[in-house]
Parts: C-alpha cells; structure tokens; sequence
C-alpha cells in the first residue's frame, strides 16, 4: 500500500479516514497529496500548516489545491468601468444587460416566446430616445423578485410591464372588472393593489409581502389565467 | 467511447452556461486581439472591455518602506449578442465561446465555435495551443415540501457526511479526475447554491473537462478532440445523477 493512499496524513494533518466513504480508486501519485517523504515530519516542533513554507513542491501543492477550486464563468468575467462616467446608453445597456443575464439562470423553465417577449418589453423600456431624465433603469434586485413570482403565479396571461422611477420592475394585468398591479422590490419583497369593479363600486386591496405569500393572497383579486395551475 | 447519440436529449436541459476554450502557448499582440475581436462584430453586436485588477502589498519593518500598489489593467474583450445567451471572449492568451440557457445542443454550439474560432484565426494566424477545454455548468433545481431533500436521491456526485447530526445545510465539493485514455482531467465542482427558484433546492454540477497533454493543433483534430471530451462529459454527467433528478428536466415550462 502506498504510504500516502488512504489512511495517511494529509498535509494539514487530518488524518483521511481508513474507511473511504467512495469506493473510487484514489490515485495517490498524481494527487495534491503526494509529496517525498522529507517533507512530513511529524517529529517536528514547529506545527506550520505546509503552505507556510518556501519552496517549489509547496507552491505546486498549493497550486494544484487552487486549480481545483471553480474558474469564473465567462459570463461573470469583470468589465471595465469606463474612464468616464458611463453614457445613459451605456448605462441602461449594462442594467438590460444585466436583467438578461438574470433570465438565463431560469430559462431552461420560460417558455421561449415569453422570454423574447420579456426582453422586448425591457428594451422598450430603456429605450434612450424616450428616457426620463432622473429615472433609474431597472434594478437587477426588482427583476429577480419578478423572476420568482412567475415561477409562483405561473400566469398563463402574461402582464403589461413597466418601470417604477426607482427602478423597480411593475407588472399589470387589467380586464373589464379587475385590475391586478405588482411592484417587485429587492430582497423578494412585493407590493401589489388589486381592485374589484362591480354593480357600480369599486373594492380596493393592497399590500406588501414577501414574494413566497404572493399566490395565496392574489387568488381573490385574479382573473382566469393570471394565476395558474 | 459511445457515441453522441446514444445519451439523452433532455427536454429542458439543466445547462446554465457551457463552454469552449482554447489557450495559446504564448500572448497574442494587444493590437491583434483588438482586430479579431472586431471580425465577431457581426456575431455579437454588443462589446465590452475585460479588466484586471492587480493589487501588490510590500510589508516591511518600517511603514516607511511599505509600499501598495494597485493596478487596473485591459485584458481583453467580451461581446454578446442582444439577448446576452451567446458570449465571446477575447483574451491575449485566449479565447473563450459562451452559450447560456436556453442551451441550444451541442451541433449549434460547436458549430458557432468553429465559426468564431475561424474569424479570430484568420487575423491571429496560427497559434500553438497549450490548451483545450469543455466545461458545462448544470444546476439541478429540486422542489421541497416540508424540511428539506436528500440530495443524494438526486445525485450521486454528492458530499458523503455521517448521518444523525442534523441536517446538512450547504456544502461544496472539488475533485479532479484523471481521464488517462483521452489525456484530460475533469475538474468537479459541485454543491448547493442560493435557488433563483421559491422553494426549491438548487445543486451546481459544475464539469470542467481540460486537455493540457498531447494538444491538436490543427482546425480538424480540435473539432475531433472537442466530441470526445464533450462525450466523455456527458458520461460523466449521467453517472452523477439519478432517475429522479432526469424527472426534474421534463418538467412544463412557464
């Protein structure tokens, strides 16, 4: 048996159990444990973890231990911060661009029209020509919290979206008797009003949840398909 | 190893991101790297700049004779189509093509690869390869009701801890495979992630497939070497789940 397979001591001094819980074969020689027998002295005074030391065996152990840990995505690579403050393009492009990315992590559930029609009504609303000056784009926060209220209402009517000044993402349906509005905030809060029209009064309701209550307290203010199955 | 075909063409694929990437032995001229990102103009419409940031501390006896040093250096460029599903980057040593959900199977990706990778050549010229890799990020999303799952009726490549101490609340795993016969390694990294989902639990299998030994050079042996390893992922990735995880992927679509 080789001295560094299991049941050795690992660099940090844990002993590695003598009972693997996997049955895969560990291939001691090409593994960051693998080292010459000089350098584990368990007679040692000194109790310095092995990456303190100098040498090129230690940085190859130390290098081999951060090639194992998870490469950014791609998609996460840092951009750079413009040497000038960002143009309202710039800046409504990084948050759209933003929303879209937020999409994919769930796109594999969104049905593929809904998702073009998602991104259409988004670009719309950061189209340049038609900004408020002093309005915020949309906030990544507020389109995470309307990614999960779909998978809880999973309408199968799809609302209006529009753009609170403050960058919140705001969803409305609306028919002859009831109107529904939900403004989406960070940290999955929502606030929504809902009214009633009928024999000539109007009932209001309003409020603002978390967004995992949200289907309970809309099913008496929602038409047929607003909420579904 | 079996071919393509024989492994399973999932309704909604649990993919969030897959991955081509070649390395060059040696940095491409800054200028070049410039120009080959403008040939994927037409691909990508939208173009960003990559950045580094380099800090270096020298701590001394004295504070006198401290110094820091920060740096924020150009690496290279990110474009993307509008719909930010589609990336390229370009790096001096590098380049890197993205494809984010909704995955669009592997023909259309590694068609786009190629693509690219011709445009880029075409002004880089021929370059030595150090490296060539495949990597796909899953994340199994798995409903709960109640306290929780056992994620290991979902996956196999999983965190083996003792049972009875309470439940487990997040854990991470890496691990590195050696696969001899198609000299790659498989870089795992797998563990539980915040869910974008309500009341769910979400996994990331995270395979990052590298061959670093024997690399093709040419345009032919790279598309043959970029099959194999995406075969050999897809063992990989149906070894690391069960039939109760495939389930989850037929799920409707909202």
């Amino acid at each position: 048996m080789n001295e560094y397979s299991v049941g050795s001591f690992n660099p940090c001094g844990t002993k590695i159990t003598s009972e693997p819980s996997f049955s895969i074969l560990f291939d001691a020689a090409n593994s960051v444990l693998a080292k010459p027998r000089a350098l584990v002295d368990t007679k040692a005074a000194s109790h310095q973890p092995l990456f303190a030391k100098q040498g090129n065996a230690f940085q190859d152990v130390a290098r081999q231990i951060t090639a194992l840990s998870a490469q950014p995505r791609p998609s996460e690579l840092p951009v750079a911060d413009e040497a000038h403050a960002p143009t309202l393009e710039e800046e409504l492009f990084e948050a759209t661009a933003a929303a879209k990315i937020l999409t994919s992590q769930v796109a594999m559930y969104l049905d593929a029209t809904w998702r073009k029609k998602i991104f259409s009504q988004i670009d719309s609303l950061h189209d340049v020509s038609e900004w408020e000056k002093g309005d915020a784009p949309l906030r990544s926060e507020s389109f995470s919290t309307f990614l999960k209220a779909l998978f809880l209402l999973r309408p199968s009517v799809r609302p209006g979206l529009g753009l609170s000044m403050r960058g919140y993402l705001i969803a409305a349906w609306t028919s002859n008797e009831k109107r529904l509005t939900i403004e989406f905030l960070p940290k999955d809060k929502v606030r929504w009003v809902a009214s009633i029209s009928s024999e000539g009064e109007t009932e209001y309701a309003a409020s603002e949840m978390t967004v995992s209550k949200l289907r309970g307290r809309l099913e008496p203010y929602a038409e047929a398909g607003w909420i579904g199955k | 190893m079996s071919s393509t075909n024989e492994f399973r063409q999932y309704k909604h694929p649990p993919i969030t991101e897959a991955v081509i990437g070649v390395v060059f032995e040696s940095n491409v001229d800054a200028g070049v790297v410039n120009k080959a990102q403008k040939k994927l103009e037409k691909a990508y419409p939208n173009h960003q700049q990559l950045r580094q940031i380099k800090m270096q501390f020298k701590v001394a006896h004295s504070a006198v004779d401290a110094t820091k040093e920060f740096n924020e250096e150009d690496v290279g460029h990110r474009r993307s189509t509008n719909d930010q599903a589609e990336i390229a980057i370009l790096q001096r040593n590098s380049i890197t093509i993205s494809q984010l959900a909704p995955y669009v199977g592997w023909d259309a990706f590694s068609q786009r690869f190629k693509r690219d990778w011709s445009l880029v050549k075409g002004v880089t010229g021929f370059r030595t390869i150090k490296q060539v890799g495949v990597r796909y990020i899953n994340r199994v999303d798995i409903p709960f009701e109640g306290e929780g799952v056992r994620i290991g009726e979902y996956l196999t490549a999983t965190a083996n801890v003792p049972d009875g101490f309470g439940p487990l609340s997040g854990y991470s795993v890496s691990a590195e495979v050696r696969m001899t016969d198609i000299h790659c390694v498989l870089r795992l990294n797998t563990g539980a992630v915040p869910s974008p989902l309500p009341k769910c639990v979400s996994v990331i299998l995270d395979l990052d497939l590298i061959r670093t030994e024997d690399v093709p050079q040419s345009d032919g042996d790279i598309s043959e070497i970029l099959e194999v390893m995406r075969d050999r992922k897809n063992a990989f990735f149906e070894a690391s789940i069960t039939q109760k995880a495939r389930e989850l992927f037929a799920n409707e679509r909202i």
